[in-house]
């Protein structure tokens, strides 16, 4: 399964603030992807930069994506929309130059439009110009020869317009909506931000099967297996995002998101951008449990080829092998147990305390809300 | 209930010719625990990479920052950025103070640092002038700023003060509050308050609008 992972802007620990330094750093991280900020602004002095990264990611394997404006009003009124779409114009031409794979958009407020059918083919219209707008601004074949320096605007294809789910009641963007635009609109791909997600469906994301419930229906509505997901942690209250954390320190963990892509994700080519405060740092907790779950994955089907080889050496049935086996393990478990009770107590070894000593009182929790203390 | 003693430590400009300086020596005198983080003699040995960063934030209530401090140069900028995510490590919540820079015209360039970090930022503080200018750049009216701020970038709490009238507008995750003392009381003094009070009162609803009323009563 094709898996990217990168952070949402230069790593908060690159020395350099450039785009390419911020490559570089993520490339010696083990990440592969990232996705250029142009939240606010984007002034002429950043294209150098920009097509320096263009050239970088072209000649590499590494992903270039770009965010749009972080407030849109697609479904305001005429200025309003307007201004928006001026906004996103120079995402696009930005994203030329930065050979960004996919282009984020938000989609903002419903506006004068209640939820519902008119204001997805509102959403669906606006972003069918967008997605037209991507291909005429790449591979203009009388613009060529200007552009000999960026092989990619005529040999690769133009970036996907990603339409990004919101974390709040009042904004365009359930998964259903998203789903629905990109069902109907070629050349857009959903961006699904678990954080969001999870926050508008008061929680609903916490266990692996509840990824699997959201990539079904994902499979079932919008068909495609392209995927641009953004992860961090988040605090939520009463369907709406209130605030973005660390994924430690959220009620969304990552881990079961790891465990379905290593167990169910083989069909999908996904995308994962931390947006967390811990960019980089939160990205690597990501790969981390990423492989750990590949690994424990790994582990169980080596264990079970191996004891569909014993059963048939012995000519008996696995699932025969299976029980015997778990029937040696209690008995070896309850032997040990009973030898540790009768084994005279030995006094504890004494173990590194972190921070300031001596208030632990002896007893050492290596509890991960250890270091979560919030002094509030 | 005894009031426990609020820690805070700043980074602001080494000269403290800045609004987040002013903000925690007025936090010293109402009895908060506070410390800068660089002395100001030192002002020509500033070495970011010298800086014990866990150890300056381990279990403090608040690190306070300038946005001014972004164009005081190399080693200046990327201690600010460090000290957001050392912060954010520590769990020491980040007050962002926006004050309008000595050259005005980089206005611009501040607040795209600030934006850019805006995950990290727990309580962003916008002054009355920076106000007027970032409503000019992000094209919002400024009397909803703060709180389009606040919707848009996800900030658990976005406050500013009025200083001529006097005014207290906090925007925050579950509503709004604005307070009115009339003349006499300093913007320096009251989000020195309220920063002291958050820690005491929590951060729901009726613990910020008591935080925020703390120079009132």
């Amino acid at each position: 399964m094709p898996l990217k992972l990168g952070p949402a802007g230069v790593p908060l620990s690159c020395k350099g603030r450039t785009i390419v330094e911020g490559m570089d750093d993520i490339t010696v991280l083990g990440l592969d992807a990232m996705e250029v900020q142009t939240v606010r602004t984007i002034q002429p002095q950043h294209f150098d930069q920009y097509w320096q990264a263009g050239i970088l990611s072209w000649k590499s394997d590494f992903e270039m994506n770009m965010h749009g404006p972080y407030y849109a009003e697609l479904l305001g009124n005429k200025r309003e929309r307007n201004r928006t779409l001026s906004k996103m114009e120079t995402s696009l031409q930005a994203g030329k130059i930065i050979n960004a794979r996919h282009l984020t958009f938000h989609v903002g407020p419903y506006g004068e439009y209640e939820p519902g059918t008119d204001a997805n083919e509102q959403v669906a219209n606006v972003m069918s110009g967008i997605v037209e707008r991507v291909r005429e601004v790449w591979g203009v074949e009388e613009e060529e020869e200007d552009y000999a320096a960026f092989p990619w605007v005529h040999e690769s294809e133009p970036s996907l317009v990603g339409i990004e789910t919101s974390g709040r009641q009042e904004l365009w963007g359930t998964v259903e909506e998203v789903l629905e635009v990109c069902n109907h609109v070629e050349g857009t791909v959903p961006v699904l931000n678990m954080g969001h997600i999870h926050a508008r469906g008061h929680g609903r994301l916490r266990t692996s099967e509840d990824y699997a419930e959201l990539f079904d229906q994902a499979r079932e509505t919008y068909g495609g297996s392209t995927f641009y997901c953004h992860f961090a942690g988040v605090e939520h209250r009463m369907g709406n995002a209130l605030h973005y954390t660390q994924i430690k320190k959220s009620d969304l963990k990552f881990e079961p998101f790891a465990e379905y892509l290593a167990e169910e994700g083989d069909w999908m080519d996904i995308t994962i951008i931390s947006d967390s405060p811990l960019l980089e740092h939160d990205a690597m907790y990501m790969l981390q449990h990423y492989d750990k779950a590949r690994q424990r994955l790994l582990e169980i089907k080596a264990r079970d080829e191996r004891r569909a080889k014993l059963a048939a050496q012995q000519g008996i049935d696995p699932e025969e092998l299976k029980k015997r086996e778990e029937e040696a393990a209690a008995a070896r478990k309850s032997q040990l147990t009973g030898e540790t009770e009768e084994a005279p107590k030995t006094p504890p070894k004494k173990a590194a305390t972190k921070g300031k000593g001596g208030k632990s009182g002896g007893m050492i929790s290596f509890d991960e809300s250890a270091d979560e203390d919030d002094v509030f | 209930m005894a009031r426990t003693t609020v820690r805070m430590v700043c980074l602001g400009r080494q000269d403290r010719s800045d609004c987040a300086s002013s903000i925690v020596e007025g936090s010293l005198e109402i009895g908060a625990d506070a410390q800068f983080i660089m002395d100001r003699s030192k002002t020509h040995e500033f070495d970011q990479g010298l800086i014990d960063w866990r150890g300056i934030l381990e279990s403090k209530h608040w690190l306070v920052v300038s946005s001014s401090c972004t164009l005081d140069g190399e080693a200046m900028k990327w201690a600010w950025g460090s000290s957001l995510t050392f912060a954010e490590l520590e769990g020491c919540k980040t007050a962002m103070v926006v004050d309008i820079p000595e050259d005005p015209s980089r206005m611009e360039e501040v607040w795209g640092s600030v934006i850019e970090r805006i995950r990290q930022i727990h309580l962003l503080f916008i002054g009355p002038s920076a106000k007027r200018s970032i409503a000019k750049l992000e094209g919002i009216e400024e009397d909803l700023l703060i709180g389009e701020i606040r919707s848009r970038g996800l900030v658990p709490i976005v406050c500013s003060f009025d200083s001529d009238n006097g005014v207290a507008s906090v925007s925050h995750s579950l509503g709004q509050e604005v307070v009115e003392f009339g003349e006499g009381v300093k913007l320096e003094r009251w989000l020195a308050e309220f920063l002291c009070g958050l820690p005491q009162t929590g951060s729901g609803v009726s613990g910020i609008a008591s935080a925020a009323r703390l120079q009132s009563g």
